[in-house]
């Protein structure tokens, strides 16, 4: 699966509620900031696409979970 | 002989939708979107119909979300059924598509339902929570729904290979189990709590109740869906498998009646 990966300033700046959805990075197993690419096609992030377009596309590695 | 002649759209049924119903398409233009009048008559009489006959379900509910049978109606999925409150906000672009929302892997749905300070159904030892999902996976530690709040406090339901459903509900005593695994069709999972000893987790109905002491404060965090909310942070293990529908309100709820009213709105829909 593939993510975007953001630096923590960029998180910072893309995060928060557009259109009602809202864009929140995760961390992945290597404490990268994630986001699903998903939204690159998400309409209702229309308004900072050309900002995820331009970040790097990595493989997705999940923390690894527990109860 | 006398001739009649009727054209344009047919009042007659549309007219005989419940005030309920009409209260949910409000809210869903309010919220900013719409629904066919088709789609909400199926809903009207499959959901709110039977719902309403039955006495109990429409007034032990705090939330209802149906996410299946709407494509092209997103705010009409994301637009409580019980009341205006608790309007959900995709976290992310979960995918949304007839089956409902399903976790794009990192992606989920807050529900903007904070069970501390908002919820008036459920409460410390009467509460209920479910879900259902299409042709659900145990491969893998899958969090369907929750909310986990500071020091601990936590209601959700969790799908795992073995068992294959542990849940929570207003405890900080850890899990309890039920593995009468079902993984065809439109699968029903649900929490239940009617006293301040036990919890009975549900696979299809199926469950029986066991000792989960319950805490003395609720979670205090918004519950979340395809995941579950730790204490602010998304807690991973998303759910990658379809939900159709979601529910919480009190452990006085006949969830017997609504999984037969469920199954039969989802046949209606054709989902």
């Amino acid at each position: 699966m593939i993510v975007l990966k953001a630096t923590s300033t960029k998180k910072n700046s893309l995060e928060g509620i557009y259109n009602n959805a809202e864009l929140k990075f995760i961390q992945d197993i290597n404490n990268n900031w994630v986001v699903n690419d998903s939204v690159l096609t998400d309409d209702n992030f229309i308004e900072i696409r050309d900002v995820l377009n331009s970040l790097t596309k990595i493989e997705y590695s999940p923390k690894i979970e527990t109860i | 002989m006398t001739i009649r002649i009727g054209i344009g759209i047919d009042n007659a049924s549309y007219n005989s939708l419940t005030p309920e119903a009409l209260t949910w398409q409000t809210n869903i233009i309010a919220n900013g979107g719409t629904i066919s009048e088709a789609t909400l008559k199926i809903i009207n009489d499959n959901f709110f119909v039977p719902a309403k006959a039955n006495g109990n379900i429409l007034t032990e509910l705090d939330r209802f979300n149906l996410y299946a049978g709407l494509l092209g109606f997103e705010i009409a999925a994301r637009t409580n059924l019980i009341k205006s409150a608790h309007y959900v906000t995709p976290v992310s672009s979960p995918t949304f598509d007839n089956l409902g929302y399903k976790s794009s892997g990192t992606s989920y749905l807050n529900l903007n339902y904070n069970i501390s300070s908002e919820a008036v159904k459920l409460t410390q030892n009467s509460a209920s929570i479910g879900c259902v999902v299409r042709t659900p996976s145990y491969a893998a530690l899958t969090r369907m729904i929750g909310a986990v709040g500071s020091t601990g406090r936590a209601t959700y339901l969790i799908r795992q290979t073995t068992p294959s459903l542990l849940v929570g509900i207003n405890t900080l005593d850890g899990a309890v189990a039920n593995t009468s695994t079902s993984s065809s069709g439109n699968v029903f999972f649900e929490a239940i709590r009617v006293n301040n000893t036990q919890a009975t987790p549900l696979i299809n109905g199926v469950g029986t109740a066991q000792s989960q002491a319950s805490n003395a404060i609720l979670p205090n965090v918004s519950m979340f869906e395809l995941t579950s909310n730790n204490n602010g942070t998304p807690q991973g293990a998303y759910d990658t498998n379809p939900h159709l529908c979601s529910w919480s309100g009190s452990g006085a709820l006949d969830t017997a009646a609504l999984r037969t009213i469920l199954a039969n709105l989802f046949t209606a829909l054709g989902v």
